[in-house]
């Protein structure tokens, strides 16, 4: 526990030893081929697959007509109409581009979409609206009919807000967008289903939750879970996005079943643009009341979120549960009143993407906290720390119904101070000499552990050999299971690192689970490790006599135990994240500088792959800040549907991360951690748009929409210039 | 990510590749090079050609680089990599050497190849503009014949060329390389193709400029000549307000410039002023190191 050993997953995974859906091929597999609508809204006027179905190498080709007896995808409770339909007839409505409504299955990957190119859909396009504030309003083309494309309006209010902001000194409000962007997994997503003797399933899928797919196929198919078995091997990333169950996925498990041969369908890149949920897309014009001495008392304001075509199951509580309640972040912040307006557009389904309502919350809360900072005259560390809920008011009630379970805000902050003061020495240098030079800064919460229903199990089992197995219901994707899990197995039992095995993504061998996402596989399944870990130390003491366990391993016969997670509640992790800018005036390019992330994730398991955690969300983070956005044209029609056109950052645009750690145990489980995987996404986007923001205060800007792209930056410093 | 059916043809020499070219009923026939752009496309679907003639296997004869004192001679098979690696360019024509060092990746660079960067037209690859500031000619061949064409004739619009349909390019040819050169480009962050890429070309003679050659890319249809720019320059002293000045006559040569998601038109075209001015700096300073 606590050392920084080395991923052991890696070496595999690096020499191209993994083994993902396409790396699995079945005897007598065919092959799918999703064709999408092309138009962002519209009706199938005509669909004519004849041709397609006489092609060579076809062996179906599939109408939502054909998938009648298939279940309903998972939904959302208590909104109807909205189900996402696996496929399309004529007379069908379509509602984004990318939108599945054939499936044609062939021979080969290449037959197959060959023959996708004679399936003849006409379509009568109707006017498209993807933003959601204009597809609020009266008039916009409405997408399911009813009473517009308003899914959901609810408003989140506590404590005087109304008496907050007639008392308050200051008001400082903004309009924000957190913009939608797309998760971009390496691996797109996929899926190879195979119906076995018995009538059952053998899925392989690309999907952070086995056991879950394996509950909803369950339903949707009418088969009992023990008859459906669901592989997630290897799996080339997720960040939330290989958390739903899609459509286009299910429809080849209905294929696979209605031809009685294996199906393999692997989404293509600009594919995976289309057809994988998007995040984020929030638009919030909030405004914060502040006191004379800098205390901010109340939030209010309305936030839009485009919610895409459907309402896939999270996009909701992303918008409920996580981003309006967490709006307080780390500060006691005694009234709230804000509107949420959920909005149908014509746009990719927006689902969870790394942080999934925590970043955007975090973006929100900070830029108005500088702002505040701007208007009381104060420096935005001190503002910060004027706000703070103090270290011995925890666990913490905010004003919105969540429970901090612990924190130090203060301490995260002042372990950042030093650098911040470097950087704004060298900000003043670099001021001085003509250059624009910024600083910014965020502190922010991330709720992790999240347990969506019955507890996730880990079974841990010790051979006659005295070799472990630890099976958990979590699904690794890339956070280092076989590492974190291993180590924390290694140190309850008193065993060597190297003697565990840990076995999870397959619900064959692995226990039940809810698999990963929500910063929870740590928290959740290490806790369940946690309690099998002491059952089988509990069953070796059944011996006589006090002996190694593998000894009393030997003597038994094996020892196994099946434990559940005991966890009570979620954990809320914290950091400060403090970054300097450059920016080039006269091309208003945006150079990163020094970035310090100070993480509290409570105990730590392994440094090692917290800073791994880090990096990897510090990237897509920047990603956010100054490059990324999935844009459409007013027709609906994607602009940035390949790695042309979207900008990922690269290695090259990404800061050195000088991460400090501190320690504040969770008391919300037995091993004091918290969930970590989401604070790099939270903590640095908005760090670097408080300080391009700051470097352009000499051009009077007091706010940019990300992401900040050169002409951007350039436009605002030249609007002020001209003026 | 499946290409559409199609036929293909390696070609053992070059007369078999003109041969089939010349002889080809199909209109519809593309020449595989180092595919690193048409390949994409294929995959995409963007191109369908009903024939891929590979000409990858005439490295041997189409790929040699060769540099002198009197000019230089680029086989269209020339890889980036190997130009990158080409002592000669590297010491006659710094700006090739400025444009390889940020185009695309290692991966792409390996494969692609200088005639193909030609040949496609791509509006916004970085080459085109070191070539035109360098006063290359495009070397074509047919079954009966060749010709050698100014770049500046043979770039045409966007994906746009003067090549005819049986007609291979075979190679670049340079002429005697001038002093000082410069290449500067900033990348659209996706594709890592130059927003704006700017080759400057400067000679100085008694301490004025007595000739300058400025080429801009990704700003407009196709790679093209700051003719404005460079008459402002020649018989001036090269001081800084000079180069300044110059710089920011580039709009003239550019008057319906490109726009898209990642950048506007007037954007763009500043962005290839403030490129222009930090390439003549540099094309300055070299010239004035080479001329001592």
């Amino acid at each position: 526990m606590g050392v920084a050993l080395p991923r052991v997953e890696d070496a595999a995974l690096l020499a191209g030893r993994g083994r993902y859906v396409d790396d699995v091929a079945e005897p007598g597999m065919l092959h799918a081929f999703v064709v999408r609508s092309p138009v962002a809204h519209g009706t199938v006027a005509g669909l004519d697959v004849s041709v397609a179905r006489a092609a060579p190498g076809v062996a179906g080709v599939f109408t939502a007509d054909d998938m009648r007896d298939v279940g309903a995808l998972p939904g959302v409770r208590g909104v109807d109409g909205l189900e996402l339909p696996l496929l399309r007839v004529a007379g069908d409505k379509v509602r984004w581009a990318g939108e599945p409504v054939v499936l044609v299955v062939a021979d080969t990957a290449a037959s197959a979409a060959d023959a996708a190119e004679l399936v003849e859909v006409d379509y009568e396009t109707l006017p498209a609206v993807t933003s959601a504030e204009a597809a609020a309003a009266s008039g916009a083309p409405v997408l399911h009919g009813g009473s517009g494309n308003v899914c959901f309006r609810e408003r989140l209010t506590s404590g005087d807000a109304a008496g907050a902001f007639a008392a308050a000194a200051h008001r400082v409000r903004q309009r924000m967008v957190s913009q939608r962007v797309a998760p971009v997994a390496l691996e797109p997503r996929g899926v190879l289903a195979r119906v076995t003797g018995g009538g059952g399933l053998d899925v392989r899928i690309s999907t952070q939750r086995p056991h879950d797919v394996r509950r909803w196929l369950s339903r949707m198919f009418g088969l009992p879970e023990a008859l459906i078995r669901v592989v997630a091997g290897d799996v080339g990333g997720g960040f939330g996005a290989k958390g739903p169950l899609y459509p286009d996925q299910v429809a080849v498990i209905a294929a696979a079943r209605l031809l009685g041969r294996p199906v393999k369908w692997i989404e293509e890149r600009s594919e995976s643009f289309l057809a994988t949920t998007h995040g984020r897309d929030q638009t919030a014009d909030l405004e914060a009341a502040v006191t004379a001495d800098g205390r901010i008392t109340a939030i209010r304001g309305i936030v839009h979120a485009g919610l895409g075509a459907y309402l896939t199951p999270n996009a909701a509580s992303i918008v409920l549960r996580r981003l309006a309640p967490l709006l307080g972040q780390c500060y006691a912040i005694e009234a709230i009143d804000v509107e949420l307006v959920g909005v149908l557009t014509n746009a990719t389904p927006v689902g969870p993407y790394r942080g999934a309502g925590r970043p955007e919350a975090a973006y929100f809360t900070e830029r108005l906290a500088d702002l505040a900072a701007l208007e009381t005259g104060l420096d935005p560390a001190e503002l910060r720390r004027r706000n703070f809920i103090a270290p011995d008011a925890f666990p913490y009630q905010t004003p919105t119904g969540l429970t901090y379970d612990s924190g130090d805000y203060r301490a995260t902050l002042d372990t950042a101070m030093s650098g911040y003061r470097e950087m704004r020495r060298w900000q003043a240098v670099a001021r001085s000499s003509g250059r624009l030079a910024g600083v910014g800064m965020c502190c922010f919460v991330e709720p992790g552990g999240i347990l969506p229903g019955e507890p996730d199990q880990a079974t841990v089992t010790v051979d006659g050999s005295g070799k472990v197995t630890v099976a958990v219901g979590t699904s690794g994707h890339g956070q280092g299971h076989q590492t974190t899990f291993g180590q924390l197995a290694a140190g309850i039992l008193g065993v060597p690192f190297a003697d565990v095995t840990v076995v999870f993504g397959d619900t064959e061998l692995a226990p039940f689970g809810h698999g990963t996402f929500g910063s929870r596989s740590t928290v959740v399944g290490g806790s369940a490790v946690l309690r099998a870990c002491e059952a089988v130390l509990a069953a070796a003491r059944r011996v006589d006599a006090p002996m190694p366990l593998a000894e009393a391993a030997r003597l038994l016969g094996g020892l196994t135990a099946t434990a559940s997670a005991d966890v009570d509640g979620e954990t809320y992790a914290f950091g400060c994240y403090v970054c300097s800018v450059e920016v080039d005036q006269v091309t208003g390019r945006v150079r990163i500088g020094r970035l310090i992330a100070v993480d509290d994730c409570g105990v730590v398991i392994n440094p090692l792959l917290v800073d791994g955690q880090v990096h990897g969300a510090v990237a897509q983070g920047v990603g956010q800040a100054l490059f990324e956005q999935v844009r459409y044209d007013e027709d609906g029609q994607p602009l940035t549907a390949s790695l042309m056109d979207y900008p990922m950052p690269s290695a090259a645009q990404v800061p050195v991360t000088e991460s400090y750690r501190l320690e504040t145990p969770s008391p919300a489980n037995q091993l004091g951690v918290k969930g970590m995987g989401e604070s790099g996404t939270i903590g640095v986007t908005p760090a670097v748009v408080n300080a391009v923001v700051d470097a352009l205060r000499p051009f009077g800007v007091r706010h940019l929409d990300m992401p900040l792209t050169p002409e951007k930056v350039w436009t605002a410093i030249h609007e002020e210039l001209g003026a | 990510m499946y290409p559409a059916s199609f036929s293909y043809l390696r070609a053992a020499s070059v007369a078999e590749a003109l041969d089939v070219l010349s002889s080809s009923s199909d209109d519809d026939i593309k020449v595989l090079a180092g595919g690193q752009s048409l390949l994409p496309m294929m995959k995409l679907r963007l191109a369908t050609p009903g024939v891929l003639l590979d000409i990858g296997g005439l490295r041997p004869s189409l790929g040699a680089v060769s540099v002198s004192a009197g000019g230089a001679e680029f086989g269209a098979l020339a890889t980036y990599r190997s130009l990158l690696s080409d002592p000669g360019v590297a010491l006659r024509y710094p700006a090739m050497t400025d444009a390889l060092r940020v185009l695309a990746d290692p991966q792409v660079r390996a494969r692609g190849t200088i005639g193909g960067a030609v040949a496609h037209g791509d509006p916004a690859a970085d080459l085109p503009a070191v070539l035109l500031a360098l006063d290359a000619s495009v070397v074509l061949a047919r079954s009966r014949g060749s010709r050698t064409v100014a770049l500046d004739d043979f770039l045409l619009g966007a994906f746009e060329t003067d090549l005819a349909e049986d007609e291979l390019v075979t190679g670049l040819s340079l002429g005697p390389a001038l002093a000082g050169q410069a290449y500067e480009k900033f990348e659209q962050p996706a594709s890592h193709l130059p927003l704006a890429g700017v080759c400057a070309v400067v000679s100085l003679a008694d301490g004025v400029v007595s000739r300058a050659r400025i080429a801009v890319t990704g700003v407009a249809g196709r790679a093209f000549r700051a003719l404005a720019a460079e008459a402002s320059l020649t018989g001036q002293e090269p001081a800084s307000a000079v180069l300044a000045a110059a710089a920011a006559l580039i709009g003239e040569d550019a008057p319906r410039p490109l726009a898209d998601i990642h950048a506007s038109g007037p954007f763009r075209v500043h962005l290839a002023s403030v490129l222009s001015e930090r390439a003549l700096r540099r094309a300055v300073s070299r010239a004035s190191v080479g001329s001592q």
